[in-house]
């Protein structure tokens, strides 16, 4: 039974391996100076792996880009380590996740959850632990509807992004007949169905509201009643994944339609799926990719990844802000976790339209009430792009796009 | 009701679809049957075995052949040739890998089969997100993995034109699906000729019929089963190079959804079954596609699975009935 004895040790190595793999602990950051630093830990949780991590590991370099910068400040008050909590984006995942950065004493804030549905999984314990947690992406608009007094979110929700969507395809793209498509998620629907109403308030004909099936391949049978509504446009509610494969699809069946989607399709995959087809694609996003912070970033990255940047800067911005509440917290004489925490959030919550931080992707302020996002003119906070040239480009900021 | 209008409006269209589609169920479903028939075991790891070939048709076309735009006449043809085998015989080594590793050892011990199952969606799930780790960015064992996929889905490049090339009832066709229509047709053609007419094939169904006594005549029965595993993962190959093609996509999970869209055409048709598998992926295929036209996409799953479970209910070992391969 050599052969066997040998199989076995190989399986029962191999699991070891991967055993060894998933443990490997990060690197710790190289401390400053050397003087007296508070070792704390700020956790991004998101899909680190899994189907959607390219939409989400920009934002996690962002963060961890202004971390490492943080960290070599020589006057900065602590040592940040930043901790990967990966969920794959899947709300199934969440609390373990979240159970590890609870139990972790020297946690002080967590950028994440990076998704809508993990946000909902993870945000009472959070709360309850008072744990700030600050969102770079997390867009759907019921989360706000929680309550939760420790939660932020850095990005403009999906319910302007939407009516946004159908503003613009009404008024610039001037379509007539729109056939809404969606992939069921929470975010996908949820802003199709806001882009519909829109529409349909604004007396343009919705030919179909239809959800495809996400991970499919073959949207031929899908494609042909798009084809058969007459309508002149298509807009897509979901991932870049899916929505890449239809606007190639559509094209090689030779159907000449204007296409949309908003930031679930912001990104390089969503430009190689379509290929040359992309060209023209109209897309909405409540991200900034403008501006020298996406060179900073591709410099420190390579963008390979994500030559697409979407939420980098916004990652980036989260971390500026905690990194921000550990110094007045730290400056303010707190030594432990808990007066840390309490001391971003007081932060935090000082950031109103009329004291915004100064972001990388925008002024972020915070509504006193519900914690969103807020702005003088809340549509500044999402821009237009279309694909031209293989590359996605910045039409501006709505105000600027559709004319104030 | 929107649904007959729809159906009578997008007829011609929608078997165009139904068609294209299930073809390559159909060459998917094959590997299922076939395994079925000789082992009783459904072999769930067959959806990496597609999986594999679409990997390497993305190669073929992007790295060795070069392809940036749709190739023509005597370099298409070449180009396909050149990328068909490659990819059916990666598939084919893929599927006898996995019979080797996940099953032999199983076979050998008497495992219950209870085992055999847990073993295969092990397998299939162990190869899926091998190369979803392989980025250049992990390491197994301290050594580095290659940069092969990652977890981003990949383009493949178009090799064929999405050019109509002609019209029937007013759809229009374009090389693609042609392609796959003669390439499925040929290849099950082929592989039914072989079950039925050679040496081989004659021991094929002698194993699937009576493993003891086929062994007792004289059969090389592991022979048998590797030949099996390895027809099976090469038409599995086909199919996704065919995918690849005319999907223009690889990911590392590209291969579940077809997977089991399969093996429910190889149930549909009856499990074991060959050319029951080739008309039960062509079912689907249809059912699918007209499903679709008759309320959304959303509907598209619960109609599929609605017929096969309709079906089961009127001929519980599907319409041709379980036969051992043939």
């Amino acid at each position: 039974m050599r052969r066997g004895t040998f199989l076995r040790f190989l399986a029962a190595l191999s699991v070891f391996a991967i055993v060894a793999a998933a443990c490997r602990e990060e690197e710790a950051p190289p401390t400053g100076d050397g003087a007296e630093r508070i070792d704390v830990s700020v956790w991004f949780q998101g899909a680190l792996t899994g189907d959607y991590n390219y939409l989400v590991i920009p934002a996690f370099q962002g963060a961890q880009l202004r971390a490492t910068e943080l960290n070599a400040e020589t006057d900065f008050p602590a040592t940040i380590t930043v901790k990967q909590g990966d969920t794959q984006g899947d709300p199934a995942n969440a609390p373990p996740v979240v159970e590890q950065v609870v139990s972790d004493p020297d946690t002080v804030a967590v950028v994440g959850p990076a998704f809508s549905g993990e946000s909902e999984a993870s945000g009472d314990t959070y709360n309850d632990a008072g744990i700030p947690f600050v969102t770079p992406s997390a867009t759907n608009p019921a989360l706000a509807d929680k309550e939760w007094d420790y939660w932020y979110r850095g990005v403009a929700n999906d319910a302007g992004q939407g009516a946004l969507a159908g503003q613009y395809l009404d008024e610039i793209v001037g379509a007539q007949s729109v056939f809404v498509s969606h992939d069921k998620g929470t975010y996908g629907q949820g802003l199709a169905e806001v882009v519909q109403e829109t529409l349909e308030g604004a007396g343009v004909e919705v030919a179909g509201f239809e959800g495809i099936e996400t991970g499919a391949t073959d949207f031929s049978a899908f494609i042909t009643g798009v084809e058969k509504s007459g309508a002149d446009t298509l807009f897509f509610g979901g991932y870049d994944a899916d929505f890449g494969k239809i606007v190639k699809q559509i094209r090689d069946e030779g159907l000449d339609i204007e296409l949309m989607s908003a930031d679930g399709s912001t990104s390089i995959t969503f430009l190689a799926l379509a290929g040359e087809e992309a060209e023209g694609t109209h897309l909405v996003c409540p991200c900034n990719l403008a501006g020298d912070f996406a060179d900073r970033y591709n410099a420190a990255y390579g963008g390979k990844i994500a030559a697409v940047p979407i939420y980098a800067a916004e990652g980036y911005d989260a971390m500026s802000m905690i990194g921000e509440g550990i110094r007045q917290a730290v400056d303010g004489g707190a030594t432990t976790a808990e007066d840390i925490r309490l001391g971003i959030k007081e932060y935090l919550d000082t950031l109103t339209p009329d004291n915004p931080f100064d972001g990388e992707a925008k002024q972020v302020a915070f509504d006193p009430e519900t914690h969103e996002l807020a702005a003088e003119d809340p549509e500044s906070l999402y821009y237009f792009y279309k694909v031209e040239g293989g590359s996605i480009v910045g039409l501006g900021s709505a105000p600027e796009v559709l004319g104030g | 009701m929107d649904c007959v209008t729809n159906v009578v409006d997008q007829f011609w269209d929608q078997t165009r679809n139904g068609l294209t589609l299930g073809a390559i169920y159909a060459m998917i479903a094959l590997g299922y049957t076939m395994v079925y028939g000789v082992l009783q075991l459904i072999n769930f790891a067959h959806s990496e075995v597609f999986m594999v070939s679409t990997v390497v048709s993305l190669y073929a076309f992007r790295d060795w052949f070069g392809i940036t735009e749709p190739a023509s006449g005597i370099t298409l043809i070449l180009v396909l040739i050149g990328a068909l085998i490659p990819a059916m015989l990666a598939s084919g080594i893929t599927a006898v890998a996995i019979e080797r590793l996940a099953y032999r050892p199983l076979r050998r011990r008497g495992a219950p089969r209870l085992s055999f199952l847990i073993s295969a969606i092990g397998a299939s799930l162990a190869i899926s997100y091998l190369f979803n780790l392989m980025d250049g960015q992990h390491s197994l064992l301290f050594v580095p993995l290659p940069n092969i996929l990652g977890p981003a889905p990949q383009p493949v490049p178009d090799v064929v034109s999405g050019e109509a090339l002609f019209s029937l009832f007013g759809t229009p066709w374009n090389g693609k699906r042609v392609l796959i229509i003669v390439v499925a047709v040929v290849m099950l053609v082929v592989l039914d000729r072989f079950v039925r007419g050679t040496r081989l094939g004659r021991g094929i169904r002698a194993v699937a019929q009576d493993q003891e006594t086929a062994a007792l005549m004289g059969v090389n029965i592991n022979r048998i089963i590797v030949t099996t595993f390895f027809i099976g993962g090469t038409m599995a190959g086909a199919a996704g190079m065919l995918y690849a093609l005319n999907f223009n996509v690889t990911a590392w999970n590209i291969g579940f959804l077809p997977g089991i869209k399969a093996f429910t055409a190889a149930v549909l048709g009856g499990i074991g079954n060959i050319r029951g598998a080739m008309l039960g992926g062509l079912m689907l295929g249809l059912v699918e596609s007209f499903g679709v036209a008759c309320t959304a996409p959303h509907w598209a799953n619960v109609i599929a699975f609605g017929v096969l479970v309709v079906v089961l209910m009127f001929r519980p070992t599907g319409i041709l009935g379980e036969r051992a391969v043939a």
